[in-house]
């Protein structure tokens, strides 16, 4: 538990406990800090709205020098994400800078959803249909929201809300 | 969350949010004020860029080997730029002394007054109170403070200067913890029992620095921490009211000439130790000053010219002579050629940014470092190299392998993502309370009603809690998410490009 990038990240899973942007939330896999699970909401009045969208985080030790690998494992419709999930967004590559933590890449991410970029898309279909027919687009968005859905087991949490107010 | 077994060790981890239950809760402010941007730890070694950012010496210098760019705004950075901020470092190392102290004073519970649970205080976590309630008299409240401090700045040395040695320590170190806290002491004779277990300590780690020192007594030249001098001793001891305590015989061994801390103001200029000091500069700092004591004494020291190590151009270097170099250093001269480059820019990097600090350690303990340092690098190590592979628990798959299989994980980790969907939501749900109490008064101003993206065809069964409840919300998009981010988070927005 001694290695900085180690340290840096159990201060980033503090900071995601303590005050973890709206919409988001992320912990470490219960054996190994350097794999994280993180959820993120999709934003208010986008086609996103309300999607529950899982991610993948994975860090190696030259974190923050370094960029974590980051995927969706949800199912998604976005320009900018593969359909290995894996995403294309600059800050996240080249733009790096080992200011940002997880709580930083998770909100990037975050408006990246409805904010895409589709100059150099990996989904071209997802980008055409944002460009050109953008009902369309909408509405496969809304398929993955529901499907995103569909993963969540809902049989126990009837009103889970109130739970960590 | 609450299962996630890393949160037991959060407590140990220090946050600007620690503030926030306190009756000042924009000491956070200052808190991250004084926190390294790359590291997110207070500032160990600070040094000023050429474009005002401050970062510890080490992260940007790290970070400056393979960039050239400041992490923060982009600009073109030199490491020959960079400047140390010696009265930064003094004013870190000074406020996370008292850190805990005022956490404990400042906390808002009702039972601010158990303050002999360092343990408790230092993480500023409320949980772990197991000590009895003790009516509290001014002379305690001043008293046992005081304890929590010479245990938390070695607890923070420790953590700070030590870091990549802490392996090393870790027994010592739990030795310690569980020795000062299983004690039911405190009241009666603490202090002294937290000496000696510092100083045992010491033996071990001996050429280790940055720990709150033992300081003389000018008057009785009694040994003890520089803080208990300062506020309680030198008073009864020119009242002639020493208490027995005060008379640690074998300290004055181990530290035979201590040099002064902040007690050094009590002391005739002829007793100081300045300018007699004939250790070199980079071990001197086993034997830290008080604070100010740095600061205002010090003067000479400000202008280290200590030679730093010069950046070695690789391309132009052949592998006998980077071997020369290193031995010339008296570093390991074994492995790749990768490796070799490695170990020199990290060698680099620890023993320049250790002259940045006010408080230098000894070339063995970069050395130690160093060692740490390939232990952990992927690059040296053929296990980690295979850190996430595709075969083993899944808990190490690398998620990019081939075979990766997103049902399985999903399966496996179907509990976790259930509590994380929890908690995103409660946190929109919270956040579109507040925002509908501060949007109330303009609501009906407000038509956005964003139909076109409203789960019509969701049957009610399925559609998530909340979803109703939000249209007539202002139209934000996920850019009003930013209000809450510090700047390094708030700098993404600026650069959305993809690629």
């Amino acid at each position: 538990m001694s290695t900085p990038a180690k340290r840096r990240l159990m201060r980033d899973f503090k900071r995601m406990q303590q005050d973890a942007p709206s919409g988001v939330s992320a912990s470490p896999l219960p054996d190994n800090v350097m794999t994280w699970n993180a959820v993120i909401i999709g934003p208010s009045d986008t086609p996103f709205e309300d999607g529950t969208f899982r991610l993948i985080l994975q860090f190696d030790e030259q974190y923050p020098n370094k960029p974590p690998t980051v995927k969706f494992i949800s199912e998604m419709f976005h320009p900018n994400v593969y359909a290995s999930g894996e995403l294309c967004l600059d800050i996240l590559q080249n733009r790096w800078s080992p200011t940002y933590d997880v709580s930083s890449i998770l909100t990037s991410v975050q408006s990246l959803l409805n904010d895409p970029n589709i100059s150099s898309p990996a989904n071209v279909e997802a980008a055409n249909l944002y460009k050109d027919h953008r009902s369309q687009y909408v509405k496969r968005v809304r398929e993955t929201v529901e499907n995103s859905w569909n993963e969540d087991d809902f049989d126990d949490d009837d009103d889970d809300d109130e739970d960590e107010n | 969350m609450s299962t996630n077994p890393f949160n037991r060790i959060l407590s140990d981890v220090t946050d600007p949010t620690d503030w926030k239950d306190t009756k000042v809760p924009d000491l956070a402010v200052l808190d991250s004020l004084e926190r390294c941007y790359i590291c997110k730890e207070f500032f160990r070694a600070p040094v000023l860029t050429s474009c005002n950012h401050t970062f510890c010496s080490q992260c940007i210098r790290e970070y400056l080997i393979s960039n050239n760019l400041c992490p923060l705004c982009k600009t073109e950075l030199f490491e020959s730029s960079l400047k140390r901020d010696i009265l930064l470092e003094e004013i870190v190392a000074c406020y996370s002394s008292i850190r805990p102290r005022l956490l404990e004073l400042l906390k808002t519970e009702k039972n601010s007054n158990n303050d002999n649970n360092e343990k408790k205080e230092e993480s500023g976590s409320v949980e772990k109170a197991n000590i009895s309630e003790q009516s509290t008299s001014n002379t305690e409240v001043c008293y046992s403070p005081q304890q929590n401090l010479i245990n938390d700045s070695h607890k923070r040395s420790s953590h700070r200067d030590n870091e990549e040695v802490i392996e090393v320590l870790s027994d010592d170190e739990r030795e310690r913890v569980s020795t000062s806290s299983s004690s039911p002491e405190l009241l009666g004779e603490p202090a002294m029992k937290k000496v000696k277990i510092e100083s045992s300590h010491n033996e071990t780690l001996d050429a280790i620095p940055g720990r709150e020192d033992l300081v003389t007594c000018p008057i009785c030249s009694t040994s003890m921490s520089a803080e208990e001098l300062q506020t309680r001793h030198i008073d009864d001891c020119l009242n002639g009211r020493i208490t027995s305590r005060s008379k640690p015989q074998q300290l004055q061994k181990k530290r035979p000439s201590p040099r002064a801390g902040i007690a050094s103001f009590f002391k005739k200029k002829d007793t100081s130790p300045l300018g007699t000091s004939s250790i070199s500069s980079v071990s001197r700092g086993a034997q830290p000053l008080g604070h100010s004591d740095f600061y205002f004494k010090e003067v000479e020291k400000h202008v280290t010219e200590t030679k730093k190590l010069s950046k070695l151009d690789f391309a132009s270097l052949t592998t006998p002579r980077l071997k020369e170099k290193l031995a010339a250093f008296k570093l390991p001269i074994q492995g790749t050629r990768n490796q070799l480059e490695l170990r020199y820019n990290q060698y680099y990097v620890l023993y320049n940014s250790n002259l940045d600090s006010n408080h230098p350690v000894s070339d063995k303990i970069l050395k130690h470092k160093l060692n740490q340092w390939e232990k952990s690098h992927s690059a040296f190590n053929s296990e980690s190299a295979n850190l996430f592979s595709s075969r083993g628990t899944i808990s190490n798959r690398s998620i990019t392998a081939k075979n990766f299989s997103v049902k399985e994980w999903l399966d496996v980790y179907q509990d976790e993502f259930r509590e994380l969907i929890r908690t995103a939501r409660a946190s929109v749900a919270k956040e579109r309370k507040e925002r509908k109490k501060e949007q109330a008064p303009r609501e009906e101003v407000v038509e956005t009603e964003p139909t076109v993206f409203k789960p019509d065809a969701v049957s009610p069964a399925s559609t998530p809690q909340e979803i109703g409840s939000t249209k007539s919300v202002d139209g934000g998009t996920s850019s009003d998410l930013t209000f809450e981010l510090d700047m390094g988070s708030s700098m993404l927005f600026d650069s959305n490009d993809t690629t």
